[in-house]
């Protein structure tokens, strides 16, 4: 049905069209506020010295580390350049608890050598998993390029 | 030794991320990414819910607040046979639906929640402000059948296409067709009464 363009319905939906929500502010800051306080899944993984020990002292104390802490710290990490970002991460941990491997999704930039960007990918995750879990934690690290995108990989 | 970066968008970034980026990373896990996905969907969805349900901002707030939550659990659902914001949409109408069912005693049924439409009688002045105006479309909206009511939101409020609304309400472009044909009709009706 063709509107009028000064009928009444017409400007209600010009200016239901413009509102924005007063109230917008407080609800975002509670969306927020409850994503952060939303336990996702987590596994505890133990840190492992470079002599392959689990035991941080004499009486075998083990130190663990959240696999929700391992992935955000791959996640950022393998964010700092144009050329390649994740898109899945997924670790596998053993029944001792330690990390045997890291599975990697890459999206990479159109004209990325892309054996080379899977290369630094896993350099970075050997890195970042030493880092957090001890020299003595040397998982598999598989990287698969799964996405080819024009532009920033981590913007578009 | 790595750096952590807590930003989803990286710092020298001149053009945001689009929302399949941001999706990607908030996967991961990154809710500072997802909170960007927030700001830039939700005052829409805000907006379309406080119409839909009868302009009480609490419900409303409620209603964005838990379709929200349920897409930060459920991100590995979106799969992108819709664009985000439909997905989103589609999340609010529900968690409205649940709301409404909620309250009232009978499943929602466009002939159960449907009113006898007013027939306008009154003649207020012409020059009113968009206040008014606006709290006379909430009184029609209200009026309306709730799949007529949802369809015309979305349709002439948020600029869903015939297709993205089918997707949003669960229903098919047909009934959409149908739906927004009698909304319109019906809502013009209603508004007449302040020619």
């Amino acid at each position: 049905m063709a509107l009028s363009p000064t009928g009444p319905l017409e400007r209600a939906v010009v200016a239901a069209q413009a509102e924005e929500p007063e109230d917008w502010e407080s609800v975002s800051q509670a969306v927020k506020r409850r994503v952060r306080a939303t336990v996702m899944p987590s596994r505890p993984i133990v840190v492992v010295a470079a002599d392959s020990s689990t035991a941080q002292d004499e009486h075998g104390s083990r130190t663990y580390v959240a696999s929700r802490v391992v992935r955000a710290g791959l996640r950022d990490a393998l964010r700092t350049r144009p050329d390649l970002t994740a898109e899945r991460i997924d670790l596998t941990i053993d029944d001792d608890d330690r990390l045997t491997r890291v599975e990697i999704d890459l999206v990479c930039a159109y004209g990325t050598a892309l054996p080379g960007a899977a290369d630094d990918a896993r350099g970075v995750v050997t890195s970042v998993v030493s880092d957090l879990l001890g020299a003595g934690t040397r998982p598999v690290v598989d990287v698969a390029v799964t996405d080819v995108v024009v532009g920033d990989a981590r913007l578009t | 030794m790595h750096t952590l970066h807590t930003s989803p968008v990286p710092a020298d970034g001149l053009e945001p991320a689009t929302d399949a980026a941001l999706v990607r990373a908030a996967r991961l896990g990154d809710d500072a990414a997802f909170g960007e996905l927030v700001d830039r969907h939700g005052p829409g969805m805000l907006r379309y819910a406080r119409r839909l349900v009868g302009g009480s901002e609490a419900d409303a707030g409620e209603v964005v607040q838990e379709a929200f939550i349920s897409a930060w659990k459920g991100l590995d659902s979106f799969r992108g046979d819709s664009s985000l914001r439909t997905w989103l949409f589609r999340l609010v109408h529900r968690r409205a639906v649940d709301l409404i069912r909620h309250r009232r005693p009978t499943p929602i049924d466009d002939d159960l929640l449907s009113h006898v439409i007013r027939v306008a009688d009154d003649n207020p002045l012409q020059d009113v402000m968009d206040s008014e105006l606006l709290e006379a479309l909430q009184e029609a909206l209200d009026e309306l059948p709730w799949n007529q009511r949802a369809a015309w939101l979305l349709r002439e409020v948020e600029g869903l296409g015939y297709d993205e609304i089918a997707h949003a309400m669960g229903t098919t472009v047909g009934s959409v067709r149908g739906h927004l044909h009698r909304g319109r009709r019906q809502l013009a009706e209603r508004m007449a009464r302040w020619r």
